[in-house]
């Protein structure tokens, strides 16, 4: 059969047929093949933002905010490097308090020197059918302790007068993970991942475009917020991008309210056996279990208590324990409405997470001696100098030293154990105005450190920042000193640790 | 398994790619074992209604059209009907008509001991049902040969684009296309590509974007008089964006295979009147209901007295067709009516005479508002919210901050929804504009890449931008 294409051009159509189909097969596959592996890359780079909460949480120097948490848990990876440092991963809810409350424990422990790297991996809305998907992303960063932060709410199936999802973020996602698969049980497969979430799981770890698909869209929200450029300013609030809390964005298009139910009931008749799957998938890497009840279930409603399931859970387990904090992460309960996200960082507080979280790290294993004694020092205590110090200004506790002359200088002597170690050297330090101070380590020229301006130092604006310096050692005595032509900037505290203890 | 699932994306890439690689007759076994492994995504053990639709009706067509006697003829039409239509009974009406039944005999006192059987709707079900019935009807009427091979005929049925909702083919338009040498030229992989990427907007943007909206206002328990009028207008959106979305993905992935599926819609809220708006509108089921239904009740040519029942009635069954719910016979009584009225006014010259001209949009404008109120009616979570909506904008309309981002939003949606209509209903006009002059057809020449790439581009990015994830159904799937 023959036609006419245009004017005398006679065009075999089984010819052009095929001609087609094979351009159109190359086409396809490249593209499928450019697309997957271009995922991968952007998978990778969005892991930034994980890494990023984990190195605010673990470093002293911060220099970003934390943007997405562990959003998508099979993004967290553990640092590459292999340290001496007790690793303690976080798990559970609410993804932003613990950042904010892993972060001031992680400075707290770095002041005491206790060796401690804490890492985030909650998800906000998270239930006890995701921490089990996220025991095995946690195992990879080889951890002592696993921390599972939960509320009520995640054992409960029900939210208001409606049913939550079982999985109620996209941690179900990394069920397929390789990882995953070595450590969750098979009857966890059997019974959880029916045809569809199985392919669906597939399909996320050949192509991961559509796990960060959310994630690359929250960004460009973020920046179409910033830039309104096309967008007229009611885009955000008419199309909200979809959450990546499931249950959130669940509750949200039920458009269902939130009812206060009387705190009885235990709500999965699962409960038991999952809880105990948590405990037991983390035993056989030998590692230990630590539940913190937040509160009474959640900030804006309640929910059955449960734990009194969790006590007599753990209580057949030595490598787990359970404590109940009883009181929310924010001090004042929030207002109806208000999403933890919306909630101020300033008002969150850790202080009882930490005792408990460096308590059970002290049963379980004892504090390794330190290499250097003290490693963290207030910066008042210098052996020499030119500097004054003040205890008055700066809030109660905090003292800080201060220039008297200039050009001024502060000189402190280190023991050091082992030679011919790199050490990194911290300053706690606010300034107003960018104050650099030069850092001279046994008489030779080390770098500058300080260098930024925080914000301020007075009480009602004060902005403490950290800054980190990598520094050459030889053994027994060592003379640090800090100096500057012009005005110090306010330092509160100095630190020399090992970088292998960090 | 969901068009907009990314399930479905990757599952119809590798079929894609080896259908590219295979010949005809691989292609057709390729393709039915997909549809079959599309339709188990949904339920595996519903299949074997499919299969018992495809047997029965595979066979009823062979035998119907080798029987020598008319009363063996129609002894098989009726086998074949009584099952098809028997599963469709059971299936999807049994427990409305029995729990209907049950609650007017609870009225009267009368407390009957059976029971619903609480079956589960088969995905699909009435789409596939009508489509074999047209197989077995028009082999029965002389109009259509069977189809000799069992693999082709359940290919026709399973198809899977098509399978779960429409638009519902004819035998001789997609069997012939299954039997025959298909090739793939660069217009048709053109059009099935931009079908696609509009079927996606359609679906995934305005539908489900404006389900949003629609679900908060019919799930409210008080509305203003404003919020109604979003929520229908919303609705009326919503089903248009769901249920074009789907047949223009449909049509586009069986362009990108070398099928041609029958147009569903051609822009029907740009209708005057019923009879044009049920030939834009879902044509395949209306165009079904027309020569199956329609004619053979009888017509228009029994009387004007008789044509007006039998609207009623197939406009009944049409509504009782979508759905075992009782606004659902309301809807297509509504329908029904509305083409009585309109046929009895069309007698009148005074009415016809408005029909043309620059009343036009008027009457576009004026139909539409009576579309609505069906959609109203569709939508409803109960026969008394029907008067609930009209109540609230008689009392008045507000605006809360929220009614005027709704508003916003829905006007958002709305207008590429019409322009890309626009396009389509005036393409021949605007051709022959770009055509009529040597300037404007340079113009084009020279900037028509551009000019196609900017709606592209515009609805790749309100796709990743506004879509909806997470794979929310077809309103026409519980059909």
């Amino acid at each position: 059969m023959k036609y006419q294409k245009t004017g005398s051009t006679e065009i075999q159509p089984e010819a052009n047929s095929k001609r087609l189909k094979a351009r159109l097969f190359w086409s396809i596959l490249s593209a499928a093949i450019i697309l997957s592996t271009a995922s991968h890359w952007l998978e990778y780079h969005y892991s930034y933002f994980v890494n990023s909460s984990q190195k605010k949480a673990t470093g002293l120097n911060i220099s970003r905010p934390l943007k997405y948490g562990s959003y998508g848990i099979y993004l967290a990876s553990p640092p590459a490097e292999k340290t001496k440092q007790r690793r303690v991963v976080f798990l559970g809810n609410s993804v932003y308090q613990n950042c904010e409350i892993i972060e001031r424990m992680q400075i707290q422990a770095n002041t005491e020197g206790l060796g401690l790297a804490l890492f985030n991996l909650a998800q906000t809305g998270a239930g006890i059918y995701d921490y089990l998907v996220q025991m095995p992303r946690a195992l990879l960063f080889d951890p002592e302790l696993i921390v599972i932060s939960f509320t009520n709410m995640a054992f409960t199936p029900t939210y208001g007068n409606h049913s939550l999802p079982r999985f109620r973020t996209d941690s179900v996602q990394s069920s397929l993970d390789p990882s995953a698969v070595s450590v969750l049980r098979p009857s966890f497969y059997l019974r959880e991942l029916g045809v569809e979430t199985a392919v669906d799981a597939l399909i996320s770890t050949l192509y991961p475009f559509k796990r960060i698909d959310w994630l690359l869209r929250h960004n460009l929200d973020d920046i179409i917020a910033s830039h309104a450029g096309p967008f007229p300013s009611w885009f955000r609030g008419a199309f909200p991008l979809p959450r990546l809390n499931l249950a959130q964005e669940w509750i949200d298009r039920t458009g269902s309210q939130p009812t206060k139910v009387p705190g009885q009931a235990v709500g999965y008749e699962e409960t038991e056996m999952l809880v105990r799957e948590v405990i037991e998938t983390a035993d056989r890497k030998d590692v230990s279990v630590l539940f913190i009840r937040q509160e009474s279930g959640g900030p804006r409603f309640s929910s059955p208590d449960v734990m009194p399931v969790i006590l007599r859970i753990t209580g057949d387990y030595s490598q787990a324990s359970v404590i109940d904090l009883m009181a929310n992460y924010i001090p004042e309960e929030m207002p109806d409405g208000v999403h933890p996200m919306g909630a101020e960082a300033r008002n969150l507080y850790a202080g009882r997470h930490y005792k408990a979280v460096v308590d059970t790290l002290n049963i379980l294993s004892p504090l390794p001696a330190a290499d250097i004694n003290p490693a963290v020092r207030e910066a008042e205590d210098f052996q020499r100098g030119t500097v004054d110090t003040d205890f008055s200004r700066y809030g109660e506790g905090i003292g800080v030293i201060v220039t008297k002359d200039s050009p001024g200088f502060v000189e402190y002597d280190f023991d050091v154990v082992n030679a011919d170690r790199s050490y990194t050297f911290s300053v706690r330090y606010a300034a107003a105005a960018k104050r650099p101070l030069e850092l001279i380590v046994n008489g030779e020229h080390a770098g500058f450190v300080a260098t930024r301006k925080t914000g301020g130092w007075m009480p009602a604006y004060q902005q403490w920042e950290h800054t980190d310096i990598t520094v050459k050692l030889k053994k027994n005595s060592n003379a640090i000193k800090l100096t500057r032509d012009g005005p110090f900037p306010a330092v509160d505290k100095i630190s020399l640790l090992p970088n292998d203890q960090k | 398994m969901l068009f907009n699932s990314w399930v479905f994306i990757v599952f119809f890439i590798v079929v894609y790619l080896l259908y590219l690689r295979f010949e005809r007759n691989s292609q057709n076994w390729l393709l039915l074992f997909s549809s079959y492994i599309f339709y188990s995504f949904w339920d595996w053990r519903f299949l074997s209604l499919l299969l018992i639709s495809t047997l029965v009706d595979y066979y009823c067509g062979i035998n119907i059209s080798t029987s020598a006697t008319r009363y063996r003829k129609r002894i098989l039409l009726v086998t074949s009907l009584s099952v098809n239509l028997g599963l469709l009974a059971v299936f999807k009406y049994y427990d409305f008509f029995i729990s209907s039944f049950i609650d007017v005999a609870a009225k009267i006192g009368f407390h009957p001991s059976i029971h619903t059987m609480g079956l589960i709707l088969p995905m699909g079900i009435s789409f596939y049902t009508f489509q074999t019935l047209s197989y077995t009807i028009d082999i029965y009427r002389g109009k259509l040969e069977p189809c000799k091979n069992l693999r082709d005929f359940a290919l026709f049925v399973t198809f899977f684009p098509q399978l779960v909702a429409g638009p519902i083919e004819r035998a001789t338009h997609l069997i012939a296309q299954i039997v025959s040498p298909r090739y793939l030229n660069t217009p048709q992989i053109r059009k099935g590509a931009w079908l696609l990427l509009q079927g996606y907007f359609f679906k995934v943007v305005v539908a489900d974007n404006a389900a949003v909206i629609v679900d908060r206002v019919f799930g409210a328990e008080d509305i203003s008089g404003t919020s109604a009028l979003i929520g229908i207008y919303g609705f009326a959106l919503q089903i248009y964006g769901d249920f074009a979305g789907y047949s223009k993905i449909a049509r586009g992935l069986a362009n990108l295979m070398g099928f041609d599926l029958r147009l569903n819609f051609k822009q029907p809220y740009l209708a005057t009147n019923p009879s044009e708006f049920w030939s834009r509108w879902h044509i395949s089921l209306s165009s079904w209901l027309r020569d199956y239904l329609y004619i053979s009740l009888g017509g228009n040519r029994r009387g004007k007295r008789r044509t007006y029942i039998n609207l009623m009635t197939t406009m009944l069954l049409g509504g009782l067709w979508h759905g075992a719910h009782w606004k659902f016979v309301l809807w297509g009584l509504y329908h029904g009516l509305v083409l009585v009225i309109f046929r009895f006014l069309a007698d009148f010259r005074a009415f016809n005479r408005i029909s043309s001209g620059w009343l036009k949009p008027f009457r576009i404008f004026l139909f539409f508002q009576i579309v609505c109120f069906g959609w109203l009616i569709f939508r409803c979570e109960s026969l008394e919210q029907i008067w609930t909506f009209p109540v609230a904008i008689w009392s008045g309309l507000a605006f809360t901050p929220v009614d005027k981002i709704d508003i916003q939003a829905i006007i958002f949606l709305a207008v590429p929804v019409i322009i890309l209509d626009l396009i389509e209903e005036y393409a021949s006009s605007l051709k022959r504009l770009v055509s009529v002059s040597s300037g404007t057809h340079e113009i084009w020449i020279k900037f028509r890449y551009v000019l196609y790439a900017v709606p592209v581009v515009y609805i790749l990015a309100m796709i990743f931008l506004c879509g909806v994830r997470g794979g929310t159904e077809f309103i026409y799937f519980q059909f």
